[in-house]
This record gives structure tokens, sequence and C-alpha cells, in this order.
């Protein structure tokens, strides 16, 4: 996918007439006139959106055949079912917007296309997952809360059932973070690891904060960013450092408090150029998990060839 | 998708299928895994019929339509009765 904004001359009319319907709250559906550069943004959104449900399938998948108890294990396959699913919905709605998802898939596994930070790195243990669970998924749930209201309507009905499900992932999250934290103190400093671990990928998650720029302003107005990513940064921390300190365990960032005055959190700032340099797929885990993906998408061609071969023959009347 | 028997069926979403069988396993798989589900329905995207947008106008009613629900009359009955009422307390006194 190109990485810059096409430039179309719109018809101004029908240009105004969409600003303004977006203005005043309404959705736009699959099929409707929209700018190209709309469209443009719209489907880079949901594109790097589906590409992040599918890989972030993958750190948890490990520990599936490794989960400790016939309870875990059931819970865990089912919440990454639910995030492959994510991905079959997004991608749907990615190709409302006029890209195959053959095309999207290809380019995903030849590692071209971008999916999210905290997917490019490891889970190397048992506590990663609650961590997982509880603060990667609770950031995705603020973004993707945010985004309920966008302006794409297709999107956003997705986007219901895919907060309600990620409420369970968060749940179960929960319920594996409080074994361990109140468990034994292996347990406890397995967590405090963990969480130190992800510390910082989860800060970048939300992006650095954004510049004052017209095109910034533009994704506000036209709704296919609903919060600003400090916003989004904030909102998380209110919601989950509560969370690390009620259980007594420690904040990975010494410098990080809560400013009464100005009803903000205040931390250190991350290394962005890690983050970029991930986005780029340069993170410890990228090569591996897209070498997985890639490995699975070339054993499993025969499945889609039996599919489409299938279909043709129905077609011709072969097959009843 | 139904959720029980003789309820009506309720859109869930789309799918992306080669044909009806498999769009009929992919809908399983996306819509019923947590919902209750009795009955599932697929069907092309290009064989659904729509009216457009701003045809929305057109089932605007042009007229005051408050004659057709029961609420307004529930409403005059209840005026009604509470003048009745209070008149046959005025000539009791
Ligand atoms: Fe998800
Ligand atoms: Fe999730």
């Amino acid at each position: 996918m190109p990485e810059t904004t096409p430039v179309v001359a719109e018809d101004p009319e029908a240009l105004a007439d969409f600003t303004a319907r977006v203005r005043a709250g309404e959705q736009i559906e699959a099929g409707e006139w929209m700018p190209e550069e709309y469209r443009f943004e719209a489907l880079r959104l949901i594109n790097m959106h589906a590409n992040s449900e599918i890989m972030g399938a993958l750190p948890e998948r490990e520990w599936i055949p490794r989960a400790p108890s016939l309870a875990r294990k059931m819970a865990l396959t089912a919440k990454v079912q639910d995030e492959v699913g994510h991905g079959m919905l997004l991608y749907r709605v990615a190709e409302t917007l006029g890209r195959s998802r053959d095309e999207m898939i290809a380019e995903l596994v030849a590692g071209r296309a971008r999916f999210h930070n905290v997917f490019h790195y490891p889970a190397e243990t048992w506590a990663d997952v609650a961590i997982i669970q509880v603060f990667v998924d609770g950031a995705a749930m603020q973004t993707q809360g945010a985004l309920r209201s966008c302006s794409y309507a297709p999107y956003s009905r997705v986007l219901k059932r895919i907060c309600y499900e990620e409420d369970f992932h968060i749940q179960l999250g929960l319920d594996v973070w409080r074994a361990l934290a109140e468990g034994t103190p292996r347990q406890r400093a397995m967590l405090q690891d963990a969480l130190c671990r992800w510390w910082t990928p989860i800060m970048h998650f939300f992006g650095m904060p954004d510049r004052v720029s017209p095109h910034t302003e533009k994704m506000l107005a036209w709704r296919i960013k609903v919060k600003s990513n400090e916003e989004l940064r904030q909102q998380f921390l209110r919601k989950f450092v509560p969370i690390i300190l009620e259980y007594g365990l420690d904040v990975p960032d010494p410098n990080l408090r809560w400013v009464e005055d100005e009803q903000r959190y205040v931390y250190t700032e991350p290394d962005w150029e890690e983050l970029r340099r991930v986005g780029r797929n340069g993170g410890p885990k990228s090569a591996e998990r897209l070498a997985l993906r890639q490995r699975f998408h070339a054993q499993h061609a025969w499945v889609r060839e039996a599919m489409s071969r299938w279909r043709a023959a129905r077609a011709d009347g072969a097959v009843a | 998708m139904q959720g029980r028997h003789r309820d009506a069926h309720v859109h869930a979403g789309d799918v992306h299928a080669p044909d009806a069988e498999m769009a009929l396993v992919l809908a399983k798989e996306n819509y019923t895994r947590r919902d209750p589900c009795v009955n599932l329905w697929v069907v092309r995207a290009d064989q659904i019929h729509a009216t457009t947008r701003p045809a929305a106008e057109m089932f605007v009613p042009a007229t005051d339509k408050s004659y057709r629900f029961g609420g307004s009359y529930r409403q005059q009955r209840r005026v009604l009765q509470s003048s009745y009422k209070a008149s046959y307390r005025d000539e009791d006194q």
C-alpha cells in the first residue's frame, strides 16, 4: 500500500456535502461516495487493525500448549480464536473500501505491511499472557472503544462486536493476573518482571503525541481519528495504573505520577526511535512471527485452492 | 441469525466466502461463538435490493400520524376520566 496520501481534485459540492454529514455526526455506509483521501486513510487504519489482530494472535498462541490448567487452556484458545475472528471481520470492512483480502494478506506475509508495535515482542513467561490480556488488550480497548463513534459505519459496527469480546479478554487477563499477584513470591516476581518488559511497548502503543498539523485536524474532523494519541494514553493510565498499585506491584516508571492540577499523569518520555524501528518490522520478534505467518500461509494454500476449485466446479455444474 | 425458534432473523454481519456452504460455516464461526443461535441465513450481497440513502425522506410522514398510535387514545381517555371524576366529586359536596 502506498504510504502517501493521494492528491485528487474532488467535486467541491460532493465534498462539502460529505464534510457536513460527517460533522453532523452521520456515518458513511459502504459504497457511498467519499473523498479519495478519506478512503485512503480509513483503509490504512482498518487494514493495519486487521493485520494486528491476526499477528496479535501469535504471541499468545505460543502459550496454548503450555497453559497451566485445562480451564486456562480453553479460555486462552477462545481468546485467540476471537482475535483471528476480529481479523476476518476487519478484512471484510477493509474490502468494502476497495482492496482485496488476498492483496492485503499477501502484503502482510511478505513483511511489507504494518501491524501494532506490541505484537513484535516476545511472550517469555505465563505472566506475559496476563500482561498482554490486561494491558495490551486494555490499551487496544481505549483506541477501539473511541473509534466506535468513527464516521465509517461498517467499521463502527464491527468495533462494537470486537469491544464486547475484548471485555472478556480483559476479564480473563485480570483473573490470570490476580492468581499470579496473589500467588507465591516467585509468581509475583514473574509478574513484575513481565510488567517491566512490557511497559515501554505499552506506552509506545498509542503513538507519539500528535503534532498539531492540518492532517491531524482533518482526521479528527472526518472522525477517522476520534481522540488524540495522548488523550488515549492518559485514559489508559487512569484506568490501569490503579490495578498495578492495588496489587502492590511497582509501576516500571519511577517518574510516573499523577498531577492533580492538570488532571494527568506525567511519565518518562519513552524512546520513540524504538517505536519507529519496531513499526518497520524491526522488532525482536518481527522476523520470526512473519516467518511463522508465511509458513502457515503457504502450508494452507491447498485449502484456499480447494475452495476456489470447488466454486469453479459448482459454476460448471459438475458438483450439485 | 435467529436467536430462538420463531424469533425473527436479525442481520449479524458479513463474511467473505466462495459459496453459500462456506459462507454458512464462516458465519457460524464468526457470529455464533457466544450469542445464542438456532438458525442462520446467508445471502449474496449483490442479491439484496435496497432503497437509497436520500430515499430516507420518503419514510418521513407528511402529516401528523398520532391517530395511528394507541398511546394518543390512552392519553385522551386519561384526560376524560380525570375531568369526569373531578366533576363527580364536585357534585358530591
Ligand atoms: Fe481483538
Ligand atoms: Fe483481544
